[in-house]
């Protein structure tokens, strides 16, 4: 109990250290979140001068798109439930673009994922935590085969890997699309779909009234995983150092060839993962995607947003949620298109990645703190 | 037989062209970038956008001109924004290029939807149709005669690979570009300004995304939807790869990459493979060139 309560204490005090006196390194951090949330503001503000512009019932949609995503319980649910696909997509990218990958196969493999954790929970004879550990663990299977490809290519032969991704997620959709059709389609559905998935199957429902899903416990637990993996592990490690600087991880005798390999298949299996977790926590309990879902292209938004750290994914994941919650309540509830949402984080993206924005201000404030410490 | 039939047909050789027209803009926006040493992954998004505009602005001006001037200016728009993102604000331009990427995939449902109330595709504002240019008597000469009836784009892209020539070779700032992405360092020595030389080439390249971008909306079909571009500004980029930066040689790639587009389309008639695997040819066409063309770069070293 005192240890605990030592333990605390340390923190607290660490904590108030950091506030109080910052060091050179947390004072660039505060900068660094402080510049997002003045993105994320710039990029609101521009929203809703669009909305003024362009749409009849500006306050509407306005106040649809910011507040009523937090209005009552259930919408407020819906936001955990859309952030869960985002912390997959956006933990896989993070571990990509930390080894300097631009790779976008999240796109694919969160189909084939999908696809295949479905065919799995639906034929399977096993129970039900079986079945579904084993739904999961097929679909990670596939994607790391299919991640392996672009992967393998970058580091072997030095082909361009988001090129690769690009072509291969579309690949990855009529091969898909090819099986679900030709072997696997419930006529009955009146849809291009699998037949259902049986309910011991799926995950259960966390919490009752809402739709949201045992699955956003998965995502937590590989946020973690991949916190300790890239930041305590040897090839996390190898993973940051090949990133930073390649050349100096080939200098220092790190193997730079197979971080590159291994990051890709990571982050294609984690992708993977997610499809699966999505399609078995959906409400619908059948796989149906007929086009590729997005997710690859929403985490590295994600990425972008948490500083390609997946500790930080969950809560930049939480916050596209938000957005994309109050984006289709906008398009219930006024006359704007919920694609609004994606010239939002196209803004977003734009100028958190942008290194000239604010470097000025940034330059000033480190150079006193510096001055600070000659004095002291 | 029925399969070396339909290669032959000239049938074939029209949908060909009409399938390499776009991926040929597309190569030819991504050859002007590289030369400038840029990564160009935007001409997707801006053949997007173009072909939005210029469908629309051609249904409510009832003008096909109309219509491909504003998808050229809706290109070069969208080449200065990304000039402006990585230039003024220093975003990595790959990482800029994916988030333009994204706004155009938005920003045309969002449009679309704000001007016609749906969000599938233009049927409701068809737009006008690029004119067949057909030339008297050469257009009677048999197989090779059909490439005197084509589609306007279909001349004006050929000019468009001959003024890539001879701008690169013959002109001030045809040089400075190259020797911009050739050596920016240098470049800056000599007095060149670069962000200013790589501005100008993201608007040609943005001019001839939007050239792209029309062809699909205004000749291709005749309606805009949301994901008809598929990967062609992707497949252009892998084009100008396999092209090396030449034109005549980017031109053959785009064509070849067409034949194969159309390939998948026609084969599902004359052959019994199913249709979802002949449209993954395109794309494992695309891979299989880009291995073919590093390790050919390997050999050469």
């Amino acid at each position: 109990m005192s240890k605990i309560k030592n333990l605390c204490l340390s923190l607290f005090e660490k904590v108030k250290k950091a506030i109080v006196n910052p060091s050179r390194k947390q004072k660039s951090t505060y900068f660094d979140l402080l510049r997002t949330l003045l993105a994320v503001v710039i990029a609101l503000i521009i929203t809703c001068v669009i909305l003024i512009f362009t749409s009849d019932q500006p306050l509407i949609a306005i106040k649809s798109l910011l507040i009523s995503p937090f209005e009552n319980k259930f919408w407020r649910s819906e936001i955990l439930r859309a952030m869960v696909p985002l912390i997959f997509a956006g933990v896989a990218a993070s571990i990509m673009i930390r080894c300097g990958q631009f790779n976008m196969i999240g796109e694919g493999s969160f189909y084939i994922g999908g696809l295949v954790g479905a065919l799995v929970a639906i034929y399977i004879k096993a129970s039900p935590i079986v079945a579904i550990l084993l739904a999961l663990l097929a679909s990670m299977i596939v994607t790391a085969l299919f991640g392996a490809i672009p992967a393998v290519l970058k580091a072997k032969l030095k082909v361009n890997e988001f090129v690769i991704s690009l072509m291969l997620n579309f690949i990855m959709l009529w091969i898909g699309m090819f099986f679900l059709q030709t072997y696997f389609r419930d006529e009955a559905s009146g849809d291009i779909a699998t037949y259902l998935i049986p309910e011991a199957n799926r995950f259960k429902i966390l919490i009752s009234g809402t739709y949201l899903s045992t699955n956003i416990l998965v995502a937590i637990f590989v946020v973690i995983i991949a916190g300790i993996f890239l930041y305590k592990t040897k090839y996390g490690y190898t993973i940051r150092i090949t990133g930073d600087n390649q050349n100096f991880a080939k200098a220092s005798g790190i193997s730079a060839v197979s971080a590159i390999i291994y990051s890709q298949i990571i982050g294609s299996v984690i992708a993977g993962l997610g499809g699966a977790c999505e399609i078995l926590g959906s409400m619908d309990g059948r796989f149906s995607w007929k086009t590729l879902p997005g997710f690859g292209f929403d985490g590295f938004i994600v990425a972008i947003l948490a500083a390609n750290n997946p500790i930080l994914v969950p809560l930049a994941a939480l916050f596209l949620a938000y957005l994309r919650t109050g984006a289709s309540l906008m398009s219930l509830r006024s006359d704007v298109a919920s694609e609004l949402v994606q010239v939002i984080q196209a803004i977003i993206i734009i100028v958190v990645a942008g290194q000239a924005f604010m470097a000025r201000y940034k330059n000033k404030i480190l150079n006193n703190i510096k001055k600070d410490g000659e004095v002291k | 037989m029925k399969l070396l039939e339909m290669i032959f047909s000239e049938e074939f050789l029209t949908t060909s062209i009409q399938l390499t027209l776009p991926i040929l803009f597309a190569a030819l926006a991504a050859l002007v970038s590289n030369k400038a040493g840029i990564l160009n992954i935007n001409i997707e998004g801006s053949m997007t956008v173009s072909a939005l505009i210029g469908a629309l602005i051609s249904f409510y001006t009832k003008s096909y001109l109309l219509g491909i001037l504003a998808g050229i200016i809706t290109g070069i728009l969208m080449g200065m924004l990304l000039s402006y993102c990585s230039h003024k604000l220093k975003t990595d331009s790959a990482l800029a290029g994916i988030a333009l990427n994204i706004f155009a995939s938005g920003f045309v449902i969002f449009l679309m939807y704000a001007i016609l109330g749906t969000k599938g595709d233009t049927t409701a504002a068809p737009s006008m149709q690029i004119p067949y240019l057909k030339i008297p008597f050469l257009k009677d000469i048999p197989y090779i005669g059909v490439l005197f009836e084509q589609n306007l784009l279909f001349y004006v892209a050929i000019i468009c690979v001959v003024l890539v020539l001879l701008f690169f070779n013959k002109t001030k700032l045809g040089l400075h570009i190259k020797s911009v992405g050739y050596n920016a360092e240098a470049a800056r020595s000599v007095g060149i300004n670069v962000n200013k030389v790589q501005f100008f080439a993201l608007i040609i390249a943005g001019a001839f995304s939007g050239l792209g971008g029309v062809f699909l909306s205004m000749s291709y079909l005749s309606t805009f939807n949301s994901g008809m571009v598929a990967g062609r500004g992707f497949i252009g980029i892998a084009a100008e790869a396999m092209g090396a930066g030449k034109p005549f040689l980017t031109l053959l790639f785009s064509f070849i990459f067409g034949m194969v587009s159309s390939f998948s389309i026609s084969a599902q008639t004359a052959l019994s493979i199913p249709y979802e695997l002949l449209n993954t040819l395109p794309y494992l066409m695309t891979i299989i060139a880009l291995i073919l063309y590093s390790i050919n770069k390997r050999k050469k070293r």
